[in-house]
């Protein structure tokens, strides 16, 4: 089955390569977005000298995980935070469900452009966390490389249980596009500064309902040796226990979800 | 082309523009349920810059000449007003060129930067009325915002606003027309997109950049999209340095029109649509 998602991958790599101008002009359009992210972390902390009591390096640390976990998400996850509206109104559920392969899968290998799409969140975060890792408190063992590794694609699975919960509206609702704007605020703007500056309800979101907060932000004060202010010191040892934890959720929701598809009419 | 919307005289032109102008409204007002997410939006993202601010600032009431109420002002007012102005021009023209439908756009009597400029016209007045107006009193209501008393500040505002809208909308259209020439313009969207939300002082005022940068920033075009307007009204902009700082909008509003006109002639010529 994991074989059949790889190649499934493989195919939409090449298919992007077909048109070798477009990929690499969308490639350089979407990691200018990265580039500006960092230009507004780095504007007000070099006028300011720190945000929430952080300095640059912190900072583009936190950003730096948060960005290479969302790019391994583009790269595995993408079609729920894009597609999948679009499916069940196209009636595209009608062939996932008579396939052998589970559903949930073959919506995950019908992905487009997911290599540029990733490539264009690993250039800006790969470089910030080289920039960054180096004024890291805990020193580069294996274990912490591993439990990095851990991080993201915890941070990843994160994301897509928010996206893959989201979605699954769509078997009620034609449209889901509200909630998934209005996460996307939180994910691509709050994530962005340290969370214990925004008082109490958006920590409180960030981590209980969007919990995006487990992507960067908890597990910054890990490497950087520091007391996480919020909630409980074990936050930043969290995430993979939150990724599964919220997967477990939203793929029993979407179980739930996919019963009361009815077809799109067409 | 040109010759025959002139053979129709201003009237003709003006009929049109108040049609299209129409049309867009009644089009954003169909969708209703999104007015209210993009109001939840704005809330949420009004919140985050505050706290950011708040955070920033540390107690203290000033940093470097400007106050804390200044800048939220400033903020808030951004993201009120950065959804008004032309964006996406290009992924729309390119669609329509990939459908082949732009052969319709082009061919009407109308000039096709006039067709877009009213129908963006349209969308900016209704933006301004069912999303800015009603989040300007929220706002107001929860004390983001502090007033300008003097009348002509007010007046400057409006004029720099509507300045705003037309570098920001043929800025677009010059993008957009790059998609006469390519197949796929998704990358070049995000690019420009980044770089207006950067330089045009979305979330951040020019004047906390440093120096090197914001002297960049305030060379080039896209101040004048939305700092110029926000920059007067928080009263950064003296009073005394208001006409020249309308005049840098009007001169690069004409500016970018004249070349809007231009590379269309470019890229009309350069149309090639595929068939079927």
């Amino acid at each position: 089955m994991f074989r059949l998602f790889w190649l499934l991958k493989w195919k939409s790599l090449k298919a992007e390569l077909q048109y070798p101008v477009n990929f690499l002009s969308g490639l350089f359009g979407t990691s200018l977005i990265g580039a500006m992210d960092i230009l507004m972390l780095w504007v007000p902390v070099t006028a300011f000298k720190a945000i929430g009591g952080w300095d640059f390096w912190q900072l583009g640390f936190m950003f730096a995980l948060w960005k290479m976990s969302h790019g391994l998400h583009e790269f595995f996850f993408l079609p729920f935070r894009g597609k999948h509206d679009e499916f069940l109104r196209m009636g595209d559920y009608d062939s996932f469900l008579i396939r052998p392969m589970h559903p949930i899968l073959q919506i995950l290998a019908r992905s487009e452009f997911v290599v540029a799409n990733m490539l264009s969140e690993l250039f800006p975060s790969v470089t910030m966390f080289l920039i960054c890792a180096p004024h890291v408190k805990v020193p580069w063992s294996m274990g912490n490389i591993l439990f990095l590794g851990l991080l993201l694609f915890s941070g990843a699975v994160i994301e897509w249980a928010v996206y893959l919960f989201i979605s699954t509206f769509g078997f009620w609702f034609v449209r889901t596009n509200a909630l998934r704007s209005i996460a996307g605020t939180f994910l691509f703007r709050a994530a962005n500064y340290p969370l214990h500056i925004y008082g109490r309800v958006f920590p409180f979101i960030m981590t209980f309902v969007f919990p995006f907060a487990f992507m960067a932000y908890y597990p910054t004060h890990y490497f950087f040796q520091m007391q996480n202010p919020l909630y409980s010191v074990w936050m930043p040892y969290l995430p993979p226990l939150v990724a599964i934890v919220a997967l477990t959720i939203a793929w029993g929701f979407w179980s739930l979800g996919v019963q009361k598809y009815q077809g799109s009419g067409t | 082309m040109s010759a025959f919307s002139g053979a129709r005289g201003l009237s003709g032109e003006i009929w049109a523009a108040a049609g299209l102008i129409r049309a867009s409204v009644q089009e954003k007002l169909v969708y209703r349920f999104d007015l209210l997410v993009t109001l939840v939006r704005n809330l949420i993202l009004i919140t985050i810059f505050r706290f950011l601010w708040l955070s920033l600032y540390g107690g203290q009431a000033e940093f470097g000449g400007v106050s804390l109420n200044q800048t939220l002002t400033y903020a808030t007012l951004g993201i009120i007003l950065s959804p008004l102005f032309p964006n996406s021009l290009i992924l729309d023209v390119g669609g329509r060129i990939r459908s082949g439908n732009i052969l319709f756009d082009i061919s009407r009597p109308l000039h096709f930067g006039s067709l877009l400029l009213y129908q963006m016209m349209g969308q900016f007045v209704a933006a301004l009325a069912t999303s800015a107006a009603p989040m300007f009193l929220i706002a107001l209501a929860l004390g983001e915002l502090t007033l300008p008393t003097s009348g002509w500040v007010w007046l400057a505002f409006g004029v720099s606003l509507a300045l705003g809208f037309f570098i920001a909308f043929w800025l677009d259209f010059i993008v957009a027309l790059a998609g006469f020439w390519l197949t796929e313009t998704w990358g070049l969207f995000y690019a420009k997109w980044s770089v207006v939300d950067a330089l045009s002082g979305k979330y951040l005022p020019l004047w906390i950049f440093p120096p090197f940068l914001r002297g960049l920033a305030l060379a080039l075009p896209f101040r004048g999209i939305l700092y110029s307007a926000l920059a007067i009204f928080v009263g950064q902009v003296p009073l005394e340095k208001i006409p020249a700082e309308l005049g840098f909008q009007l001169v690069w509003a004409l500016m970018l029109t004249l070349m809007g006109r231009l590379g269309y002639v470019a890229a009309a010529r350069h149309l090639s649509v595929q068939g079927g």
